[in-house]
C-alpha cells in the first residue's frame, strides 16, 4: 500500500475480521480453583494408546497451540490419532496469590492420576511449552513412572543467558513487587515482553499489517495473535517470586538445587525418551538455554529438532506446520504403542 | 446537513465498532501507527522532493514528525510515569520559564492539597460517625489540620516558624487523637510523600535516555539518507526500523538503563504500597465502613491455602489407600484358587 492510509480505513477493515481462538472443541474434564484439565474431541480414532498432556506456561494462554484452523499444534496432534488433553493455568487474581511451583506441579500430578483411570493406562506422553517445559521436567524428576515421552519446546534451564529479559530479570526485587501487588499483573508482564523489542513490536509489527488489508487469512491471524498477546494473564505472586529468585537470580534449576515437595530436582534422573523442540532465534528463551538439558539427563534417547523461528514463530508460523511439526509427530509416533 | 450528520452517525459506528472488536492495546496501536505510517511518508516524500538538503537540512525538515512518532511510539510505556507526575511534567512543558525551586514546591503543596481535600470531602461523608466527640465543624477543622500534606502547604505559605509551630499542634493532636487517624496513616502518608518527590527526577532521567538514543539514531539515519537519496518508501522504512532497533536494544542492556528502571520501578511500588497502607489505615478507623481491609482479606486467603493443601493431601492419601483397596478382591480371588488347589490335592492323598 503506497497511498496515506485513513485510521477509518483500516478500523473498518479490521472490524469485518473474526478473530476466534481456541479452534479444536474440548470437554473441561477437571477444575481445581483457576486450573482446568481440558480434553480435546477426537479427529480421526484414536491410533495410538497412551495419551498425550500438553502443559503450557503460566506466563500467557494455552491456546496459542490452538490458534487458527490451519495452524494449530493441537490439531495436527489430533489428526495423527492422539488422545490430547491440555492444561490451563487460567487468570489469577490476588485471592490466588499464594499459588507457588509445588501448586503447578501438583495439578500435574491430579490431571496425571485422572488420565491415568479413564485412559486405563500407566504412562503418559507430555508436551511442555516455555515454563510448562520447566513444570513437566520437575514433574518428570518426581514422577518418572508416569512419563512414557517428554516433549520441552522453547524450554528455558539455564537461566544465566544474556538477553534482554534475562538481564532485567536478575536485576529485579520481586520480593517487593509480590509483597506490593500482591501478584505480577499482566500488562506488568506485557510492558517488559514489548520494552525489549520497541521497534519491531511497536511499529514494525504493524507496518506490516497495512500491507496486508485486502487479505483476509492474514488480518485473520494478525488480529488472533493480537489478542493472544494482550491477553496475558497474572502470575500468583509466591510463584513469581520463585520464578524470578530460584530460577532466573540463582539458577536453581540448572544446578540441581531447585526443591520441589522437600525433594532437590536433580534432572540426571530423567531417563525417558526426551525430543528439544528448539527455537533458533528464540530472544525469550534462547537456544543455548534450550539445549542444555541434553547434557544434564541421563536418558539414552534424547534428540533435539532445530526451526530456525522465534519463541512464538515456532508455533504460529505456516513454514514450522508444514515440516517442523509434522517431524516432530512422527518422533513421538515411533514411541507411541498403537491401539 | 442531514446528510452530513448520516455521514458522522456512519463514522462513529465504525470507529466504535472497530474499539469494541479489538484488543484495547491493539486499538489503540494501529490507531497510533497509521499516524505514524502517514508522517514517515511524509518525510519521505519531502525527501524526494528535495534531493539536494544537507543533513542539517533534513535534520531540521524531519524534526517535528519524528518527535510525534516517538511520543506514539512510547506512550504506552510512559503512561504510568506520566500519570503519576502529573502535574508536574503538564505545568513543567507548558510554563518552563517560570519555574524556581520555591514555585515548584508550591505546585508540590497545592497538589497534595488538592488531594488532602478530595481527602476530606469523603470523610466529611462519615461525620455523623465524630458527633459524638464533638461539632462536626471543628472536627473538620481538626481532621484539616492533621493531614500531613497541609503541612507542606503551611511551610511554602507561611514560612518554617508557622511550620514548627503546626507541628508541634500536630503531634499534640497525635498524642490525644488516636480515634482520628492511627499512626500508620501518618508514617504511610510520610513514606507516600518520600516517594512521589522521588519519582520526577527519576522519571525525567529515564525518559532522557529514551531520548537521547531517538536523537543519535536520528543522525545515523540522516547519514543514510545522505548516501541513499534513490531509496524506495520500503527500504526507508526498513532502515529507519534497523537503525532505531539496534540503538535501543543497546541501551536497553545497558547497566545504567537498568539501574534507572529499577530505581522508578521501586518507587512507583514504594508509592502503590504506602498509598495502599493509608487507605487500609483509614478503613480500620471508620466503623461505618463494613469492608475488611487488605490484610486481612489476605490472612483469609492464606488459611484458605493452607486448608485446601491439606485437604488436597489427604484426598492424595485416600486415594492411594483405595487403590490399594481395589487390589484386595485380586489379592482374595489368588489366595482363593490356592486354597482350592491344597483342598484338592489334599482329597487326593486322602
Amino acid at each position: 500500500m503506497n497511498e496515506d492510509i485513513t485510521f477509518l480505513d483500516v478500523m473498518e477493515r479490521l472490524s469485518t475480521i473474526e478473530a476466534d481462538v481456541w479452534q479444536s472443541s474440548f470437554d473441561v474434564v477437571d477444575e481445581d480453583g483457576i486450573f482446568r484439565l481440558l480434553h480435546y474431541h477426537p479427529l480421526v480414532e484414536k491410533r495410538y494408546k497412551d495419551p498425550l498432556l500438553v502443559v503450557y506456561a503460566f506466563i500467557n494462554r494455552p491456546y496459542v497451540l490452538d490458534m487458527s484452523p490451519d495452524i494449530s499444534v493441537i490439531r495436527k496432534y489430533l489428526e495423527a490419532g492422539f488422545d490430547v488433553y491440555m492444561i490451563d493455568w487460567g487468570y489469577p487474581t490476588v485471592v490466588d496469590r499464594y499459588i507457588e511451583i509445588d501448586d503447578y506441579v501438583d495439578y500435574i500430578d491430579k490431571s496425571i492420576d485422572y488420565i491415568k483411570w479413564i485412559d486405563e493406562v500407566n504412562k503418559l506422553n507430555i508436551h511442555g511449552y516455555c515454563l510448562g517445559g520447566d513444570l513437566s521436567v520437575i514433574y518428570t524428576v518426581l514422577h518418572q513412572e508416569n512419563v512414557k515421552n517428554l516433549m520441552l519446546q522453547a524450554t528455558p534451564i539455564d537461566f544465566s543467558t544474556d538477553n534482554t529479559i534475562a538481564i532485567w530479570a536478575r536485576s529485579l526485587n520481586a520480593d517487593k513487587i509480590v509483597d506490593t501487588f500482591h501478584l505480577a499483573p499482566g500488562d506488568f508482564l506485557n510492558v517488559g515482553f514489548l520494552l525489549v523489542d520497541p521497534i519491531n513490536l511497536l511499529v514494525g509489527k504493524y507496518h506490516g499489517v497495512f500491507e496486508m488489508l485486502e487479505e483476509d487469512r492474514s488480518l485473520a491471524n494478525f488480529l488472533r495473535m493480537e489478542k493472544w498477546i494482550f491477553d496475558a494473564p497474572s502470575i500468583p505472586g509466591e510463584t513469581y517470586r520463585q520464578y524470578i529468585k530460584e530460577w532466573y537470580q540463582e539458577n536453581l534449576l540448572m544446578k540441581n538445587e531447585f526443591k520441589s515437595h522437600g525433594k532437590k530436582i536433580n534432572l540426571n534422573e530423567i531417563k525417558v525418551p526426551l525430543l528439544v523442540l528448539a527455537a533458533t532465534y528464540d530472544h525469550i528463551v534462547p537456544i543455548e538455554s534450550q539445549k542444555v538439558i541434553l547434557d544434564l539427563i541421563s536418558s539414552k534417547d534424547k534428540e533435539i529438532y532445530e526451526m530456525k523461528k522465534g519463541h512464538i514463530g515456532i508455533t504460529t508460523s505456516r513454514s514450522s506446520h508444514k515440516e517442523f511439526w509434522p517431524k516432530a509427530i512422527r518422533w513421538l509416533e515411533e514411541r507411541s504403542k498403537k491401539v | 446537513m442531514e446528510e452530513k450528520m448520516e455521514e458522522i452517525e456512519d463514522r462513529y459506528t465504525k470507529i466504535f465498532d472497530a474499539y469494541l472488536h479489538l484488543q484495547t492495546e491493539s486499538y489503540e496501536m494501529i490507531t497510533r501507527n497509521v499516524a505514524i505510517n502517514n508522517w514517515m511518508r511524509d518525510i519521505y516524500d519531502r525527501l524526494k522532493e528535495n534531493p539536494e538538503m544537507g543533513i542539517d537540512e533534513i535534520n531540521d525538515m524531519w524534526g517535528d514528525n519524528f518527535w510525534k512518532i516517538y511520543e506514539n511510539l512510547f506512550s504506552m510505556f510512559f503512561r504510568p510515569f506520566k500519570v503519576v507526575t502529573y502535574p508536574f511534567g503538564e505545568l513543567m512543558e507548558a510554563q518552563p520559564e517560570i519555574f524556581t525551586p520555591e514555585s515548584l514546591f508550591g505546585i508540590y503543596s497545592d497538589f497534595f492539597r488538592m488531594f488532602g481535600e478530595s481527602q476530606l470531602r469523603l470523610l466529611k461523608g462519615f461525620s455523623d460517625v465524630f458527633k459524638g466527640y464533638g461539632k462536626e465543624d471543628d472536627i473538620s477543622a481538626r481532621m484539616k489540620e492533621l493531614l500531613p500534606l497541609n503541612l507542606l502547604r503551611n511551610m511554602a505559605d507561611e514560612g518554617n516558624e508557622t511550620y514548627f509551630e503546626m507541628l508541634d499542634k500536630i503531634f499534640e493532636y497525635l498524642g490525644e487523637s488516636q480515634f482520628l487517624l492511627p499512626k500508620t496513616f501518618f508514617v504511610n502518608a510520610h513514606n507516600f510523600s518520600a516517594a512521589y518527590s522521588k519519582i520526577y527526577g527519576l522519571w525525567r532521567r529515564y525518559e532522557l535516555m529514551f531520548r537521547g538514543v531517538w536523537e543519535k539514531s536520528l543522525q545515523k539515519l540522516a547519514s543514510w539518507i545522505d548516501g541513499n537519496r534513490e531509496a524506495k518508501f520500503e527500504e526507508f522504512f526498513n532502515t529507519f526500523r534497523d537503525i532505531f532497533s539496534e540503538e535501543y536494544d543497546e541501551i536497553l542492556r545497558s547497566k545504567e538503563f537498568i539501574e534507572a528502571q529499577n530505581k522508578i520501578r521501586d518507587a512507583l511500588t514504594d508509592l502503590t504500597g504506602s498509598a495502599e497502607n493509608m487507605v487500609e489505615a483509614q478503613m480500620e478507623m471508620f466503623p461505618v465502613m463494613p469492608f475488611a481491609p487488605r490484610k486481612e482479606v489476605d490472612e483469609i486467603e492464606k488459611r484458605v491455602y493452607n486448608h485446601k493443601k491439606i485437604s488436597n493431601a489427604l484426598e492424595r492419601r485416600i486415594a492411594d489407600i483405595e487403590k490399594k483397596f481395589d487390589k484386595i478382591p485380586d489379592e482374595l480371588n489368588v489366595l482363593k484358587k490356592k486354597m482350592e488347589k491344597i483342598e484338592v490335592k489334599g482329597e487326593k492323598n486322602e
